[in-house]
């Protein structure tokens, strides 16, 4: 019973929460099933068939690919689990820095020629 | 929806670093039934300095902007290298006049701008070619700067600038999948009781067809124990 409880995990089901990821800009529900729901600059897919550990680890593991557009950008990028284990906590650079302002710089560096 | 969960749109300062940029977390909730394991998550933060974590969480670099791209939406995209600003500028002033080999029709044009490109060092080098940076092919040997040059082939909506307009072409060009750096998170699914066979990629997925095959073959037919 108590096991049940715990891996209820953040008060709701992990099923409920998944579902209702969508309402949410911050929240992505990841599915390897559906991985085109996702935002621009992710991608989630299923590793099938390996194994990187010799300990009690199944490792048909995920991936979780994040893009960004810049060196600096992915120093700081950063995830590490909830503390329910079922969720990735992204840490990323803010578009606006390392992207739009950039682009905007660019954009106004045009000129026309002579 | 919890208050811990709620919260994580919010800007962060980054930890343990002199830059003041803004960082934005997002919460990526793992398919139903699938728990992530802490095997490579360690202490909760990654360091991607961190040689051996990089091996954990390995780069993808992919390829830069191809012109294709460019060219479908009506840009022209010009190299030149530069040694300093004089040059950059004369540069530019020559991508202007001639025609690139990648033009299609010189005298269709009717707005001729020209931009730095955004690559995989943009942001990086600044005009002056000052900058050798770290970054791994943007910067050519000897000083001297390897820079994009777009011109503008297409006709523009009335209204809109060509600043607009190649803003909005970077901005869809910069958004594809392909495009850009990419950091993968391994995220490896809890272990059970049950024990695994560590064997290679390969080796695991041609056992599995034999399995299967063996399955296949003998279903429906007693085991001989059985007939004991």
């Amino acid at each position: 019973m108590r096991r049940s409880r715990i891996n209820k995990g953040i008060g709701t089901s992990h099923k409920v929460l998944f579902d209702k990821a969508a309402e949410f800009s911050n929240i992505v529900a990841l599915d390897d099933k559906k991985p085109q729901d996702l935002p621009l600059g992710l991608t989630f897919f299923k590793v099938n068939g390996s194994l990187v550990d010799k300990k009690n680890i199944r490792v048909d593991k995920y991936v979780l690919a994040v893009q960004c557009f810049s060196p600096d950008a992915l120093d700081i990028t950063s995830a590490r689990l909830s503390d329910d284990r079922h969720a990735v906590i992204l840490t990323v650079a803010a578009p606006d820095k390392f992207v739009q302002d950039a682009r905007l710089d660019i954009a106004h560096q045009i000129t026309l020629p002579p | 929806m919890t208050a811990a969960y709620g919260k994580a749109d919010k800007l962060l300062p980054v930890e343990d670093s002199d830059t003041d940029i803004a960082m934005k977390e997002i919460l990526c909730i793992l398919p139903p039934g699938v728990q992530g394991s802490n095997a490579y998550f360690n202490d909760g933060r990654i360091n991607l300095n961190d040689r051996r974590q990089l091996q954990a969480f390995p780069f993808i670099h992919t390829e830069q902007f191809d012109s294709t791209d460019l060219i479908n939406a009506g840009l022209t995209l010009y190299h030149t290298l530069a040694h300093g600003p004089e040059a950059i500028n004369s540069s530019a002033q020559q991508a202007s006049r001639a025609p690139a080999s990648v033009a299609k029709d010189e005298t269709s044009h009717r707005n001729n701008a020209r931009a730095n490109l955004i690559d995989e060092s943009f942001g990086d080098t600044p005009l002056d070619g000052s900058n050798e940076g770290d970054h791994t092919s943007g910067t050519a040997a000897f000083g001297a700067t390897k820079d994009h040059w777009l011109k503008v082939e297409v006709d523009i909506p009335e209204g809109l600038s060509p600043e607009d307009y190649c803003l909005d072409v970077l901005n869809n060009v910069s958004s594809q999948r392909s495009k850009g750096y990419f950091v993968c998170f391994q995220i490896p699914v809890e272990g059970t009781n049950a024990s695994y066979d560590i064997i290679t990629n390969g080796r695991a997925e041609s056992k599995s067809a034999k399995d299967a095959a063996f399955a296949h073959m003998t279903r429906g037919k007693r085991s001989p124990r059985r007939g004991k």
